[in-house]
């Protein structure tokens, strides 16, 4: 019997299975759309019990992963929408980044520590740069999508993915440059 | 790396460095994700459970009144079939006799025999008559000749009248199929209704009229059917009825009392002013009734606050129907006592459907009946009902305070007991007085022996102490389902106002 079968049925064996093999690309969905690492497991948490609840929707049409990366994508705009923070606004928070990037500027191996610590950025960024960051560049979403989905207009999209970029740009430059 | 970020190649660089960023979450969170994935049974707070007693008291109040406001709308369909029915059928007699009534018109030729075809049975005189005087125009010598053969045409009397104002050649002209022989130039017709006493007149044309007198359809009346102009049904709210009752924890027993009374309108219009049977085409019918239930009953109740209840009921109904036709004399048929009139009038009861025959006389013999005589007929009906009831009902106290609420429903188990039945009848009209009402049980269903009812309802419960032990038990919405049942007993006996030929 297929796992999907089985997961759908209900065995535990069968849904960790499939649990284990998809946890660590979603979860790293989950850290750049979360706040903290802990917000993070939720969402992975709430995502995965949506999995496989709604598993037996899924056809097979387009492959697995990237409907699980859709359920759980949902699952974490879901919960953006909850934080009720979701305002295009600019915020002077540049000097909290920068104490961030200080305390986390550690020895680690160059490519894995600089992506760890641009997350770690990125989960303090204004929630609103930074979901506009993530669906426009990870998910590829249009300005015109992400403005549906957000509910903000087109030229606010755009115009908090140019700020997002450029906070993000300066601070890695920062972080490159103290290296 | 750097290149990448410092030449717009942030999008590239963050999406091949997350593709490739690898990270796990807590060892601990497939755990929650498998207990959340069992489906254990959430507790459910005591607020929203009466949240949703309180969501199915409002859809069982909801239900009953649209229930009742389906029931008198079907109660009302139900009256318009009947009506239109009968009316259907009325119409079909009519016109049965009016076939019966077929004038035969004979074409004859005839050598000096007496008229006595008008309705006086009188010959009629030439000089005075229209057709004659044609006749004579153009036949002066007034002979037929035996030589010519006759033909018979049938012509329904719509218009009885109709050859009077035509001469000879027209009539031939006017009537359909005519195998029509003229000699020379002497045309006789002779109308034939309902006997065979031909006799035909010299060189004239005349009109035979039969025995009957009929009259004639009146272009002032209106053509047509009206049923029901009005039906209004009206519930009173009745007097709250108190229940005290000894609770003893388990058993609770308690007397009650209520008292309801309805009143219901209902007018309807026949205007069809035909020849044929008696008709009404005004008839306007009331009801009144009160309805008293006093019983003793005992409730049950479980640890889950579930109740089962039963008792002895005495009901007692009252109903007062009225009904007044108006119909105008013209529309019946005068027997053959010309100073002794009958009026059929059809009434629906709990003994089935009763014929009332009200007669009356006139109040001079000598003085004629006009036509067009307003005559209205009043019929009154009292009937009483008595039935002894046994309850047989599940509910549930919703609450435990002081104030709580109680539905219920069932089914009400009633035994007729007695019933009585008093119809009286009156014509009033100058001309008439009435004589004598005779009323008769012809056909239909009468109220049954047994009938069961069913029935829900909600209560509103006080506790005078905290103990509970005496309850105050006004069940307020409870009328309504007395109030239905009231109806669904008065069902038969008020779909009343037929009228019969």
């Amino acid at each position: 019997m297929d796992i999907l079968d089985q997961c759908i049925r209900g065995d535990r064996m069968a849904q960790k299975a499939l649990y284990q093999q998809y946890k660590n690309k979603m979860f790293v969905l989950c850290l750049r759309y979360a706040n903290s690492r802990e917000d993070a497991e939720d969402i992975l948490q709430e995502g995965f019990v949506k999995v496989f609840r709604d598993l037996h929707q899924y056809t097979g049409a387009g492959n697995l992963e990237g409907w699980i990366r859709k359920v759980i994508l949902n699952v974490a705009l879901q919960y953006i929408r909850k934080q009720k923070q979701l305002k295009m606004q600019l915020t002077s928070d540049f000097e909290q980044w920068e104490n961030v990037l200080m305390v986390d500027n550690g020895e680690e191996s160059f490519d894995k520590e600089l992506v760890k610590k641009i997350l770690h950025l990125m989960q303090q960024m204004p929630i609103g740069f930074r979901t506009v960051l993530n669906l426009y560049i990870m998910e590829e979403y249009s300005h015109q999508q992400i403005a549906d989905e957000l509910g903000i207009s087109v030229g606010t999209s755009k115009s908090q993915l140019n700020r997002a970029k450029a906070y993000l740009r300066e601070l890695v430059d920062r972080v490159m440059s103290d290296q | 790396m750097e290149n990448n970020l410092h030449n717009d190649g942030l999008d590239d660089f963050l999406r091949k460095s997350f593709e490739q960023y690898d990270d796990s979450p807590s060892d601990g969170l497939w755990d929650k994700i498998e207990a959340d994935l069992t489906d254990e049974p959430k507790v459910v707070p005591i607020r929203t459970t009466y949240r949703w007693w309180a969501t199915a008291a409002a859809a069982l109040f909801l239900a009953l009144v649209v229930g009742q406001h389906i029931y008198f709308q079907k109660e009302k369909t139900e009256l318009i079939d009947r009506i239109n029915a009968q009316a259907k059928k009325i119409e079909t007699l009519e016109k049965e006799l009016i076939n019966k009534e077929t004038t035969e018109i004979k074409i004859a030729k005839n050598n000096g025999s007496e008229n006595i075809f008008n309705d006086n049975k009188e010959p009629i005189n030439s000089e005075t008559n229209s057709f004659s005087e044609n006749s004579k125009k153009n036949k002066p010598n007034n002979n037929y000749s035996k030589e010519n053969k006759s033909s018979t045409v049938h012509l329904i009397s719509e218009q009885p009248n109709f050859i009077e104002n035509k001469n000879n050649n027209t009539d031939i002209n006017k009537i359909e199929k005519n195998n029509l022989i003229e000699n020379n130039n002497e045309v006789e017709t002779i109308a034939k209704i309902g006997n065979n006493d031909l006799i035909e007149n010299n060189n004239e044309v005349e009109i035979i009229a039969g025995q009957q007198k009929l009259i004639a359809p009146n272009s002032l009346d209106l053509i047509g059917l009206k049923n029901i102009d009005s039906f209004t049904p009206n519930l009173s709210l009745p007097t709250t009825p108190i229940i005290p009752a000894v609770n003893s924890g388990k058993f609770s027993i308690g007397i009650h009392h209520s008292h309801l009374s309805t009143r219901e309108k209902m007018a309807r219009v026949i205007q069809r002013p035909l020849i044929g049977p008696n008709r009404i085409f005004n008839n306007t019918s009331a009801m009144t009734g009160t309805t008293q239930v006093t019983g003793i009953g005992a409730t049950y109740k479980t640890k889950n606050n579930w109740l089962l209840e039963s008792g002895l009921n005495y009901r007692k109904t009252n109903l007062s129907t009225s009904h007044h036709a108006q119909l105008r004399f013209m529309d019946r048929r005068p027997d053959t006592n010309n100073q002794q009139h009958d009026f059929v009038y059809a009434l629906n009861t709990s003994a089935g459907i009763v014929d009332i025959e009200v007669r009356a006389d006139q109040t001079d013999p000598t003085e004629t009946i006009n036509e067009f005589e307003n005559i209205t007929i009043n019929i009154k009906a009292d009937q009483a009902i008595e039935y002894v009831s046994i309850p047989l009902l599940i509910g549930k106290q919703l609450g435990y305070g002081r104030f709580n609420t109680t539905i219920k429903s069932g089914f009400l188990f009633n035994f007729l007991t007695s019933q009585s039945l008093d119809i009286s009848g009156s014509i009033s009209n100058s001309k008439l007085r009435s004589s004598r009402t005779v009323y008769s049980r012809r056909n239909g269903i009468g109220l049954k022996i047994l009938q069961t009812d069913f029935m829900a309802m909600v209560g509103l419960n006080y506790n005078l102490n905290k103990n509970g032990v005496h309850i105050f038990h006004p069940p307020w919405l409870c009328q309504w389902a007395i109030a239905i049942m009231t109806h669904i007993l008065n069902r038969q006996v008020f779909l009343a106002g037929s009228i019969l030929g």
